[in-house]
């Protein structure tokens, strides 16, 4: 009978299951294992978000970047923990005619992993590749470092020649005095033209560099493996045999993947884990030295936000300490500046606004806001290295606020419209901040304040005539003490204007298992993995 | 979750026979339903809450101490206390009002939207009702939480927004329910009486046919509160509920997700508390099912 | 029915779609972008189209069996989302089946014992089962067994270190097939949890409607008669009892199914396993315009279809059941 059919089906398909039940209880009791039993020493990494491309000149986030890291190298870097300028590809280099011209010799006997040679001619196909992309989109990390492509009025480049098979000579229409911080950006690694001209379009999925791992697989969403690179330059290195990035959107399912052993390494950390980790013996923490500025804008073109003495007030409402001891997980210093002190030209002699709620009342007083005002304030749906937890940090100024009678309604929009509405100048007062990708000031003020980027990256609308003359100027100096000495003006203006509240410089955390050792933890956020290894 | 259950449950589910004094007579077979009272009697305390929340409540919800972060419970704070210093047992006390508000009204507004639509749907039938029923069967066919999630995404996350949005996907079991209502009472002799003595669409639908819908909607509302608040956490905990500092309770779980280990009375409460209310409509659901229906009793 | 459902469905998805602010090109090019990338890369991503213009070149990509390219990654997606709407399924139907398994037997046995400490007991989790938050549930199981206790792995479907070569994306199929039992356990030990906290609900939904179902066809004339003929009580419930009680059962399951495959999205994003909700979660957050149509057609097309197979199913049950 038909019937009977169905319901034997059933059983069978009941029977199964139970059998699976079975087998997975029995199994149950080993502890759930942690180390390759191939023998192989692997190192996973975890992270919230998968890589958009693994060709580090299309992108222009951290996440791709950091997996080129490995895959790829670039002709100069920076020092381990800091932001001066060390060798990679190229072993010296030499600056002429008023910074115009720069020669590199690159190092010799470097080979691609396809195995063809890295050389003078490869580093001008690299860049010949970039300079004639024509499209903002496709190289965008180039585009506004060199403003624009081959052709166009106010593209930088002038050109790029192989005086011989290991000496690259770059030619620039205006000194840059970031040239060389720019070149040390991921996104100007240098890849394999034999590889390039093979995959064509699919290049962004089949890197091929002189790095320390070799690309092998990529799992969207979900993982990218790499395996070392056996004809490295560098001897005795890597250490490792394979590197995983995986992704795993979630900050707390990560943390317990690291605590069972099914990663090495996360970054993410929620600061209020900080602790916990802290305190397990098993696990460590490491914490990049600051090259952020996490903030709180003001939008100046808003009421009451044009009035300067409101905003001064609302800067002497915040216990920074106490929020960074609750909500950072003490990993992070109190801001008083819109740069880190860590970045040239930093301005020490700036007196912080002290946390003083008589002050701030009396401020809000003299501005015509006796009993306060009520306000949005905005905060950032995401976690970043600068905010790794906005939702709660809006909580507390929201309270810190309300002590000087200033009445704040958290608002939250999804990311995209987030950074769009801010930009737009739609907020009251939102958080946000930076990372500096060169540890350069410039990177820093002109981009976030400066008024030619009002409507894109300037969010609060400020705009001084003073400071756009001084970040103007700075950008022709080459001199390092002149320059610092106009950043350190701007900063002192700044501070009086109060375009924002400086919060914080986060010392971004990343936790990994206790005998881990040789990771570099790099301000700029990058994640090194050529000397990874486990004691 | 369940609702699409209760509609198809409600399709086999015999008319219910209307006699004298029907509510006196449901009352009677409620009552008889112990576990549907204790169901009442779980709701009701939670209104209660609800509505004297500030007297009950040791501290204010916005209250930070934060010297007093992470406090395991004790006899000051009886649930302990989360990362701000808030007392967790005052924060779930408002948070009721906030998941009997979103769970009642977001219910109300399918309902409201389904009848409507459902009863135009029965009512003219023809094209219209291939356009609106084929429109149940496309949101039906969404997976709910993702349709919820890209509507409180359009609208911007609030808690307003979840709950349009919770209201929007339950829309179809209640239009879906009222349809199938009217087309069974538009064969009534009676309505065709009424149509016959010229009586108006309008007078015919709220006069006969909306009083004859009323039992299986009363049911499902109930049972569909419990499925919102449940969906309400949902999207609180995915951040896309209310807006901090609102103690809402899916947003209170997953802002102490990070502290499982640390503190894990920030997590167990909240997560009891759903499930008391939650069950609470659940259990007064089923007896009001099976009060209004003879078949079921057992 | 089905094909204009799902035509309709393309149409509702892609309007809600252009109705939800933010540019992908934003969010591609981050914090840092300018605007002349802005522009650039909506416009190479033909974002800057009117909207009948895109959703033609949408629709003309389905029927010529192109179903889109990613704007995030650049990749086709039928290259990409395979592997992640197998991985739902798969969590799907173990899910399930631990639901059936418990859910069908508790609630036979319930009703056969109707009002006995086991029928409280069965019927009170039952009812804590459907009113949990399922995300709560899945939280602290996997605080507990694999936090406190260490029995289970938190986050994924395999050991990232040594993954499971795949042939059909399911990976207990493919592990068998492959003879490879350490393996198997490895992913059988992966699944548990979040087929345990994704199963809860399904599973006090069946146990419910089972027992309900059974009590009544237990009432009925020929369960008396099998009864007073003298056969096995066993016999006559599972047999004849269960087999007259299945029609609501079914349908529960294969609703069960679907909502399952839809509601994934919490259980995925608590253990980190690379689903399909999870795959289409990301998506929205990242505006990928392409991997949120097709991703929510192929998750109804596949509603529609268990729908289907069910209202198939009846008609094979019952025979006065006849399917139109």
């Amino acid at each position: 009978m038909k019937t009977n059919r169905l319901l034997f089906m059933l059983l069978g398909a009941f029977l199964l299951s139970m059998a699976l039940v079975g087998c997975s209880k029995s199994g149950q009791d080993d502890q759930v294992d942690s180390t390759a039993k191939a023998g192989k020493k692997s190192f996973v990494f975890a992270r919230g978000g998968d890589s958009v491309s693994l060709d580090p000149s299309e992108v222009t986030d951290s996440e791709s970047e950091n997996v080129s890291q490995s895959i790829l190298e670039t002709l100069v870097t920076f020092d381990e923990g800091k932001t001066t300028i060390a060798p990679l590809l190229a072993t010296e280099w030499e600056e002429a005619d008023n910074g115009l011209t720069y020669t590199f010799k690159l190092r010799e006997g470097v080979k691609f992993q396809d195995g063809t040679d890295f050389n003078a001619e490869a580093v001008v196909y690299n860049f010949e590749r970039w300079m004639n992309g024509k499209d903002a989109a496709k190289f965008p990390v180039y585009a506004s470092a060199f403003r624009g492509f081959k052709g166009d009025e106010t593209h930088n480049l002038q050109a790029v020649e192989a005086v011989d098979a290991n000496t690259v000579k770059f030619t620039l229409k205006h000194v840059m005095p970031t040239f060389l911080k720019t070149l040390a950006l991921t996104p100007f690694s240098i890849s394999s033209p034999a590889a390039i001209d093979k995959y064509g379009e699919d290049y962004s999925g089949h890197p091929v560099g002189t790095g320390p791992f070799a690309f092998e697989e990529w799992k969207r969403n979900d993982r990218i493996v790499l395996n070392k690179n056996k004809e490295y330059w560098l001897e005795g290195y890597p250490k490792l045999d394979q590197v995983i990035f995986r992704t795993i959107g979630d900050n707390t399912a990560r943390l317990n993947a690291l605590m069972s052993g099914e990663i090495d390494m996360m970054d993410g950390v929620d600061p209020g884990n900080i602790q916990q980790i802290e305190a397990d013996k098993n696990l460590q923490i490491l914490s990049r030295p600051s090259l952020n500025i996490g903030y709180l804008g003001l939008t100046v073109t808003r009421k009451p936000f044009d009035n300067k003495l409101v905003r001064q007030a609302l800067n002497y409402a915040i216990d920074k300490d106490e929020m960074i001891k609750a909500f950072f997980g003490g990993q992070a210093v109190a801001a008083k500046n819109p740069i880190p002190p860590a970045v040239e030209g930093y301005n020490d002699d700036v007196d912080a606004y002290p946390y003083d709620v008589k002050k701030a009342k009396e401020l809000l007083a003299e501005a015509g806001y006796p009993n306060g005002f009520s306000m949005e304030l905005w905060a950032m749906p995401v976690s970043r290295p600068y905010m790794p937890d906005a939702n709660k940090v809006s909580v507390f100024l929201q309270s810190s606020f309300a002590k000087i009678g200033v009445k704040a309604k958290i608002v939250t929009y999804e990311w995209a419209t987030y950074l769009e509405k801010t930009k737009a100048g739609e907020a009251d007062s939102f958080l946000l901040g930076w990372t500096g990708a060169n540890g350069d000031a410039d990177d820093f003020i002109y981009s976030l304040w400066h008024k030619d980027n009002i409507g894109s990256l300037n969010s609060t609308q400020y705009s001084n005539d003073e400071v756009n003359e001084l970040l103007t100027e700075a950008r022709s100096v080459t001199d390092e003490g002149k320059r610092n000495e106009l950043y350190q003006q701007v900063q002192e203006i700044m501070h009086d204007d109060a375009p924002i509240i400086p919060l914080v410089h986060t010392t971004p955390v990343l936790a990994a298992r206790g005998d881990l050792i040789g990771f570099d933890p790099h301000p700029t956020g990058r994640v090194i993995t050529t000397k990874i290894d486990f004691k | 979750m369940q609702e699409i259950l209760n509609t198809q449950q409600f399709q086999q589910v015999k008319e219910v026979q209307e006699v004298h004094s029907p509510w006196l007579d449901l009352w009677r077979r409620f009552r008889k339903n112990k576990l549907a009272v204790v169901g009442l009697g779980i709701i009701s305390f939670f209104v209660i809450v609800a509505i004297i929340a500030p007297l009950l409540a040791p501290e204010g919800i916005n209250e930070q101490k934060l010297a007093d972060r992470l406090q395991s419970p004790s006899a000051d704070h009886w649930l302990g206390t989360d990362d701000f210093g808030r007392d967790i047992l005052s924060r779930i006390l408002y948070g009721t009002r906030i998941s009997l508000w979103i769970g009642t009204f977001s219910v109300l507004g399918s309902i409201i939207v389904g009848s409507i639509l459902g009863i135009v749907a029965g009512y003219y039938g023809r094209w219209v009702d291939t356009i609106i029923s084929r429109l149940f069967d496309i949101l039906l066919a969404f997976p709910s939480i993702l349709l919820a999630i890209a509507i409180v995404t359009i609208l911007g996350p609030s808690l307003s927004n979840a709950l349009i949005a919770i209201a929007i996907i339950n829309i179809p079991s209640f239009g879906r329910l009222i349809r199938s209502k009217v087309l069974s009472v538009k064969q009534e002799e009676y309505i065709m009486a009424a149509k016959s003595i010229g009586m108006g669409d309008f007078r015919i639908l709220f006069h006969h046919v909306l009083p004859n819908s009323m039992a299986p909607v009363i049911v499902q509302g109930t049972l569909a509160i419990a499925t919102s608040i449940l969906e309400a956490a949902a999207l609180g905990f995915l951040g896309l509920g209310a807006e901090a500092p609102n103690p809402e309770w899916g947003k209170m779980l997953s802002d102490s997700r990070q502290f499982i280990t640390q503190a894990p009375w920030t997590m167990v409460s909240p997560g009891i508390a759903i499930m008391l209310v939650v069950i609470g409509f659940n259990l007064l659901g089923d007896g009001l099912r099976d009060a209004l229906d003879p078949r079921m009793k057992h | 029915m089905v094909i204009p459902v799902l035509i309709g469905m393309t149409l509702i998805v892609f309007f809600i779609l252009r109705l939800i602010p933010g540019n992908p090109a934003q969010l591609i090019l981050g914090q840092r972008a300018t605007k002349e990338s802005l522009e650039a890369l909506t416009s190479q991503l033909g974002l800057d189209q009117p909207w009948y213009i895109q959703y033609f070149s949408y629709m003309k990509g389905l029927f010529t069996g192109d179903i889109g390219t990613s704007i995030r990654t650049g990749a086709p997606i039928s290259q990409e989302i395979w592997p992640f709407f197998i991985a739902t399924i798969e969590l799907s139907v173990v899910a399930l089946l631990i639901a059936i398994v418990i859910g069908m037997n508790a609630g036979v046995i319930s009703a056969w014992f109707q009002n006995s400490w086991f029928d409280y007991t069965a019927m009170v989790i039952a009812l804590v089962g459907i009113s949990m938050p399922i995300f709560w549930l899945g939280l602290m199981d996997q605080w507990f067994f694999s936090i406190d206790l260490g029995w289970l792995p938190s986050t994924g479907r395999e050991n990232v270190r040594d993954p499971v070569t795949p042939i059909t994306n399911f990976y207990l199929i493919d592990t068998l097939i492959q003879g490879d039992f350490s393996q198997l356990n490895v992913v059988v030990k992966h699944l548990i949890l979040p087929a345990c906290a994704l199963g809860t609900i399904s599973m006090a939904i069946i146990a419910r409607i089972t027992r309900s179902s059974m009590l009544e066809v237990m009432r009925s004339d020929y369960i008396r008669t099998a009864q007073a003929k003298g056969m096995r009580m066993f016999w006559v419930v599972y047999k004849h009892g269960l087999k007259n009680a299945l029609i609501p059962v079914l349908t529960v399951i294969g609703m069960q199914m679907g909502i399952l495959l839809g509601g994934a999205v919490l259980t995925e994003t608590i253990f980190g396993w690379p689903g399909i909700g999870r795959y289409i979660y990301e998506a929205i957050n990242f505006r990928d315009y392409p991997v949120i149509q097709t991703g929510i057609l192929i998750v109804a097309a596949f509603f529609v279809l268990i729908n289907l197979v069910v209202d198939l199913l009846y008609a094979a049950i019952d025979p006065r059941i006849k399917y139109h």
